[in-house]
């Protein structure tokens, strides 16, 4: 006798749901918003984006990376000192910053999986490489201007050496890369089985097939390289880096927070926790100024606690619970 | 600064050994007894080894407030979450301390903090000496307490088998609340025997909790081969820092090590490697 | 009859214990192999060895005429063999159907045809009204039907079955036997891992008898029953405790 009955399908109204947040988006810049709110909707998306892209390998494939703030800070400066020694686009540099940024996610991933580096070892050893990518950065001052950074020079609107003006286009293009890297991540479908399989448990996974070290080498570079493309972007957005603010491990805590807080075992997860952190922490640094550097991630590490104890599926989780279907679509 | 490490390592490594969690607010809980130290020293005079006690029975109290009221509720959760929550923590401690006391470097100045004792050729800071001697001391009397009380045969009890200890009447949340409270006050007292030789600054924690990890990863429970070679790495640093004249490679080179370390022994005290 | 999969002098040793000593075995095309012995014997050991998750210390494994001894598990499962953990190991946060697509997934790149195999799976080890449910709040006899359909969600030709019938009641574990029998007739070759001497009887084609990690009988069910050696090691020894 068959139980066999027709298992109600995924909802389809989010795909409406995610287009019409797209062109609501991008609409905008048309209502005249004041530069304030374009910049603090500018680093919404791109820790959006950072998240959604860290979540591949942290949230999904549950390897606890600290080290994406080294991949993104190794971006920023490989477009950045690319146009300033070569004259290259940033344009062109920002592809070479994805390559740099999935070479540096290899050279720390591959040992880690090949050694059975699991849990609190994940997270120390990326731990520890993003504090050496910090101090070479430092280190090596003759090139990247040691802990003072680099101002690249403003050229006004250079369309083509991705410069702009206006902050409208800059959230533009933030904008456009945030739409891309959550079709990207949701057209990783079965990769993103197989992660999951991975977080759960390594030996089952591989007990059904599953390439276990491939597939978190596979996370973790692409994570690598869209981080390094984050870099880029921040870069040429902010015209100024230097290795502590575009590396460091306060931006890589940062980018994980979002997206747990949000929810790393979902899609919009790190959007929706970047769409509620971000402001506060942006509001934050406004009222208190540059006084009190460390209180957003005072705030953060608080966050961070609470949201495990208290909801650890996020509250994208605690949505869904409450509405009691998937958000996903 | 071996007997340091050791105190310390032996503190992560109790942690460890008996909750399996790995506390990555570990260098965050010494920066915070130092701090203790520091404004005892400053606001009452009280000597770093007066306010001893004190610092140890303030880090005691965060590590049982830590365990009972963030790992307790997260012990039947996965790992990676034990891990986020004790991250959490050493990020806020940090921040915190960032925001309460700026990032100047404060240090403890006694009269002894510049005397030397000479030995033949060689001069030894006489309180990097006593810091040794404290720190070893109380390395002892951890071991008494493990092994000779009631409460260290009940840790040790859960240790083994948490559900077998249960069995026998053993309640393993309050005894992971005292072992958590017990790597805490270790850390403590590794504070104040440090505040005279050292600077208390809010990334003073990210400095030495590497390398606390770095002892408990090559050696077992207290391991003294383990605490010398952390020593040695530190050693090879500083010299390393004098020649290049470059203290963000000399960082980045005992990061390195760190690194390495972990790749040589990943199994170390942490379990098997499996093979997928 | 051809030999899809054959042991050649496996060994395995843990420090100074060996685990495995020895053991040749054979499993031919379309047949279901009973394998028994003690608590202890390396029965569990061997499937760990046959799959990739331990390397044998000595000895090899040769799958349709290939050694397959130096593959990792996942290799080992493209080919065609699959296994049961004798603790099932459902992935918990995950949905029972989320648990097979996974394995699915290995035939297939497209998940929505992965999907639908896996609510065939399903229904077929009657697990489907479990489809939604976690992983981990499952019954422990569900566990164990979740471990067979993820097992032939990768469409094995070797099925290796580690206890599934462990604390069933006799009707459910009837419809087990009758499941196992079906699969065998669809053309999977078996070895069943079992303790319970009537299921043994009921579907293996030959047994093979294990004791301290080395082969000490083998034929058919009835033939190695009656084996005084047999009834020394294991029948006799946990008949007398019993």
């Amino acid at each position: 006798m068959s139980e066999k009955k027709r298992l109600k399908m995924r909802p389809r109204s989010g795909w409406a749901a995610f287009l019409t947040l797209i062109v609501a988006l991008a609409l905008v810049p048309f209502l005249g918003p004041p530069p304030y709110v374009t910049h603090v909707l500018i680093l919404v998306l791109l820790f959006a984006y950072l998240g959604t892209a860290w979540n591949l390998i942290g949230g999904y494939g549950g390897q606890l990376s600290l080290g994406h703030g080294a991949f993104f800070g190794l971006g920023a400066y490989t477009s950045t000192l690319l146009f300033l020694n070569y004259g290259l686009s940033p344009w062109i540099g920002m592809a070479i910053a994805a390559g740099v940024g999935a070479g540096s996610a290899a050279l720390i991933g591959y040992p880690c999986f090949r050694f059975g580096l699991r849990g609190p070892f994940f997270a120390l050893a990326t731990l520890a490489f993003g504090l050496i990518v910090v101090e070479l950065l430092t280190a090596f001052r003759e090139i990247t201007g040691g802990s003072l950074g680099i101002f690249p020079p403003y050229l006004g609107n250079v369309p083509h050496l991705f410069q702009f003006a206006s902050k409208e286009a800059y959230y533009m293009i933030i904008l456009a890369m945030w739409a891309l890297i959550v079709l990207l991540v949701r057209a990783m479908r079965r990769t993103r089985y197989y992660l999951v399989a991975i977080r759960e448990d390594e030996e089952a996974a591989a007990a059904l097939g599953v390439p276990v070290r491939k597939y978190k080498l596979l996370a973790a570079v692409i994570s690598g390289a869209l981080s390094g493309i984050g870099g880029t972007f921040y870069a040429q957005y902010f015209s100024y880096i230097n290795p502590e603010s575009a590396a460091g491990l306060a931006l890589s805590v940062e980018i994980l927070t979002v997206a747990i807080f949000g929810g790393m075992y979902g899609l919009m997860g790190p959007t929706l926790g970047s769409a509620v952190l971000t402001p506060i922490s942006e509001l934050l640094r406004i009222w208190l100024g540059g006084t009190y550097l460390g209180v957003h991630l005072m705030i953060y590490g608080l966050l961070l606690i609470l949201v495990i104890v208290f909801m650890p599926r996020g509250i994208l989780g605690k949505l869904e619970e409450v509405l009691k279907r998937e958000l996903e679509f | 600064m071996g007997g340091i490490y050791a105190l310390m390592s032996i503190g992560l490594n109790l942690i460890f050994g008996v909750i399996k969690v790995v506390n990555f607010a570990h260098g965050e809980f010494l920066m915070l007894g130092m701090y203790i130290a520091y404004w005892a020293f400053t606001l009452y005079g009280l000597d770093p080894y007066v306010s001893l006690p004190l610092v140890a029975i303030s880090i005691l109290a965060l590590g049982a407030l830590t365990q009972g009221l963030i790992i307790n509720p997260l012990l039947k959760t996965k790992e990676i979450n034990q891990v986020l929550a004790t991250i959490g923590l050493m990020i806020f401690l940090e921040n915190l301390a960032l925001f309460l006391w700026k990032s100047d470097f404060r240090s403890v100045l006694t009269a002894y903090s510049a005397a030397s004792i000479s030995i033949g050729e060689m001069r030894i800071s006489f309180a990097r000496l006593l810091a040794f001697a404290v720190a070893m001391g109380t390395a002892l009397a951890f071991y008494a307490l493990l092994t000779k009380t009631d409460v260290g045969r009940r840790i040790r009890a859960v240790a083994q088998d948490a559900e077998a200890a249960e069995l026998m009447g053993i309640d393993h949340r309050r005894i992971y609340i005292a072992t958590f409270g017990l790597g805490g006050a270790l850390v403590g007292v590794a504070a104040a025997a440090m505040s005279p030789i050292y600077y208390a600054f809010p990334t003073v924690g990210a400095l030495f909790g590497p390398t606390a990890f770095i002892v408990v990863v090559l050696g077992g429970l207290g391991s003294f081969i383990g605490a010398m070679i952390g020593g040695l790495i530190i050693g090879i640093v500083e010299s390393i820092a004098g020649v290049l004249t470059n203290a963000e490679l000399a960082k980045a080179f005992a990061f390195a090590i760190f690194l390495l370390v972990l790749f040589r022994k990943p199994t170390g005290l942490f379990g098997e490697r499996a093979r997928v | 009859m051809t030999t899809v999969l054959e042991g050649r002098g496996l060994s395995k040793r843990f420090g100074g214990l060996w685990a495995l000593r020895g053991v040749d075995f054979r499993l031919e095309e379309g047949e279901i192999l009973g394998l028994i012995g003690p608590n202890g014997s390396g029965k569990t050991t061997l499937f760990n060895v046959v799959t990739g998750f331990l390397k044998p210390t000595e000895g090899r494994v040769v799958a349709f005429g290939e050694d397959i001894t130096a593959l990792p598990p996942y290799k080992i499962c493209q080919r065609g063999i699959a296994r049961t953990f004798q603790i099932a190991r459902p992935f918990s946060d995950l949905t029972v159907l989320d648990n097979v697509v996974i394995g699915a997934l290995l035939r297939t790149g497209d998940p929505e045809e992965a999907v639908e195999k896996a609510k065939n799976i399903l229904d077929f080890v009657g697990l489907y009204r479990k489809a939604r449910d976690l992983g981990k709040n499952l019954t422990t006899i569900e566990r164990k039907h979740l471990e067979l359909a993820k097992a032939l969600s990768t469409e094995p030709k070797i099925l290796l079955l580690d206890e599934v019938m462990a604390g069933l009641k006799p009707a459910e574990m009837d419809a087990i036997l009758k499941t196992l029998v079906r699969i065998r007739d669809s053309g999977v070759s078996e070895i069943v891992v079992e303790h319970v001497m009537r299921a043994i009887e009921a579907i293996c084609d030959r047994v093979i008898v294990l004791d301290y990690g080395e082969k000490i009988a083998e034929g058919k069910p009835r033939e190695v029953m009656a084996n005084g050696k047999v009834i020394d090691a294991y029948l006799g020894r946990e008949y007398r405790l019993a």
